[in-house]
């Protein structure tokens, strides 16, 4: 009976082809939706499309970019006072106790990045904060958008550069 | 300059430290001077896949500013290069990890590739590990959990600035059930770099008494031969048949680590 049921069993299932195994169809489709969600174009010429594509594709909820004092490219209405702040902060901390790499503030609605680098300070604000790789990694590419649109860093108060 | 490429997966367990040590281990025998850099600072696993048993000083020290990288560079299996992790809490709950670009940075033009074994998950440790890199190779299986991570680091990376280069699928069976290596392409769109089998004798690895990368141990092993496929893709150089090694006292000289001055 053993042997024998078991031969049946093995032709069975080879001629049924009782491998239930299969291609999970529906998880895969749901990969490739995530996906389409997480595409960033990243050929725009203007400044406001950039860094709204980056504010997506660095899951971030703010970027302002401050040169020499200055405000000179923010995703936000309130750019120009979050610039103020941040440059006396920045000032602030070096004065009292070293050049920082970044100033990180937790605020009730999220968190204050401020990330001096290259000349520039770059201030973003997201709910989770980032680390410096992060913040570097995102100036890095704000600056080569900007150099590529011939803003380079404000000299004497005036910015250099056809954008403005 | 060097090439350096960080192995990334996303999810655990995948494959990287194996395909790291074996990957690099067909490097430096075919001639190229390669530094395995195990990246992985809570779990470190490399070292002791390459037979290390201790390191006075790690990238631990290194990390914590407390020793030079030169220093932490070990002689590893077929005259490749390794910097182990260490294994201590109490330095791991101190490192950096965002130093590891610029230890990387600084000896990086003396090999011809530099290899960093990633760990798991997608938090600021894993985002060092690729950082540190220029180019980065995901691990992944055919099943739609570990791609769905391999998806996730793949964007990582990018957010990052680090070129993700291929993909290679590991633990392969060739299933019904299984996603293609060619749908695993283009669902990552990324070139397929390899195909690696399951293969026993890849965990055979850790119960030896010598504890040796299986492309050492079983050079003709289906998993071996892919591997050897990848060092080719990774190198672009053919590599010929990698001869097991019978020679008496082999394994004794293999596993005589000598710190590199
Ligand atoms: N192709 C393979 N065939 C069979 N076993 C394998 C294969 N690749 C890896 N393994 C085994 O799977 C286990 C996990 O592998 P490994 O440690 O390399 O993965 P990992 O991605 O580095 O894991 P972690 O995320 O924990 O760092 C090990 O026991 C290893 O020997
Ligand atoms: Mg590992």
């Amino acid at each position: 009976m053993g042997i024998v049921s078991k031969a049946i069993g093995r032709i069975a299932s080879i001629v049924l082809d009782l491998d239930d195994t299969q291609l999970p169809q529906d998880q895969i489709a749901a990969l490739n939706d995530f996906l389409a969600k997480h595409k960033f174009e990243a050929a725009t010429k203007n400044l406001d499309d950039f860094l709204g594509m980056l504010k997506k594709k660095h899951l971030v909820d703010s970027i302002t970019v401050s040169s020499a004092g200055e405000m000179i490219a923010s995703s936000e209405g309130n750019g120009i006072s979050d610039n103020f702040s941040s440059v006396a902060l920045v000032e602030f901390v070096t004065k009292q106790l070293s050049k920082p790499d970044t100033i990180l503030l937790k605020m009730p609605n999220g968190w204050h990045m401020i990330f001096p680098f290259m000349q520039k300070i770059y201030i973003v604000k997201a709910g989770t904060n980032l680390s410096t790789i992060e913040l570097k990694a995102l100036a890095k590419e704000i600056d080569a958008f900007l150099k590529s649109k011939g803003i380079k860093n404000k000299k004497n108060g005036k910015i250099i550069g056809k954008a403005f | 300059m060097a090439k350096t490429i960080t192995f990334v997966s996303g999810k655990g367990g995948v494959g990287k430290t194996s395909l790291i040590a074996n990957v690099g281990v067909a490097l430096a025998k075919n001639g190229f001077k390669v530094l395995l850099v195990d990246a992985d600072v809570a779990m470190a696993n490399l070292s002791l896949l390459l037979g290390m048993q201790s390191s006075p000083i790690t990238l631990h020290d290194v990390l914590l500013g407390e020793s030079n990288i030169q220093d932490a560079i070990y002689d590893g299996p077929a005259g490749c290069f390794f910097v182990p992790s260490g294994l201590s809490l109490e330095t791991y709950r101190r490192v950096d990890s965002e130093r590891l670009e610029a230890v990387v940075n600084s000896i990086e033009e003396r090999y011809d590739f530099v290899l960093i074994d990633a760990p798991a998950g997608i938090e600021k440790n894993v985002m060092s590990a690729i950082a540190a890199a220029k180019e980065a190779l995901i691990i992944t299986t055919p099943d739609s959990p570990s791609l769905a991570d391999a998806l996730k680091t793949k964007l990582v990376a990018q957010r990052l600035g680090v070129n993700p280069i291929g993909v290679i699928v590991n633990f392969f069976r060739n299933e019904k059930g299984e996603i293609k290596p060619k749908d695993i392409s283009k669902l990552l769109e990324l070139p397929v770099f390899g195909i690696v089998p399951e293969d026993p004798e890849v965990r055979k690895s850790f119960m030896q008494e010598n504890v040796a990368p299986v492309i050492l141990r079983k050079p003709n092993s289906p998993a071996s031969l892919a591997i050897k496929r990848i060092a080719e893709k990774i190198s672009g150089k053919s590599m010929g048949v990698i001869l097991e090694e019978k020679k008496p006292g082999f394994f004794s000289r293999l596993f005589s680590f000598r710190r590199k001055k």
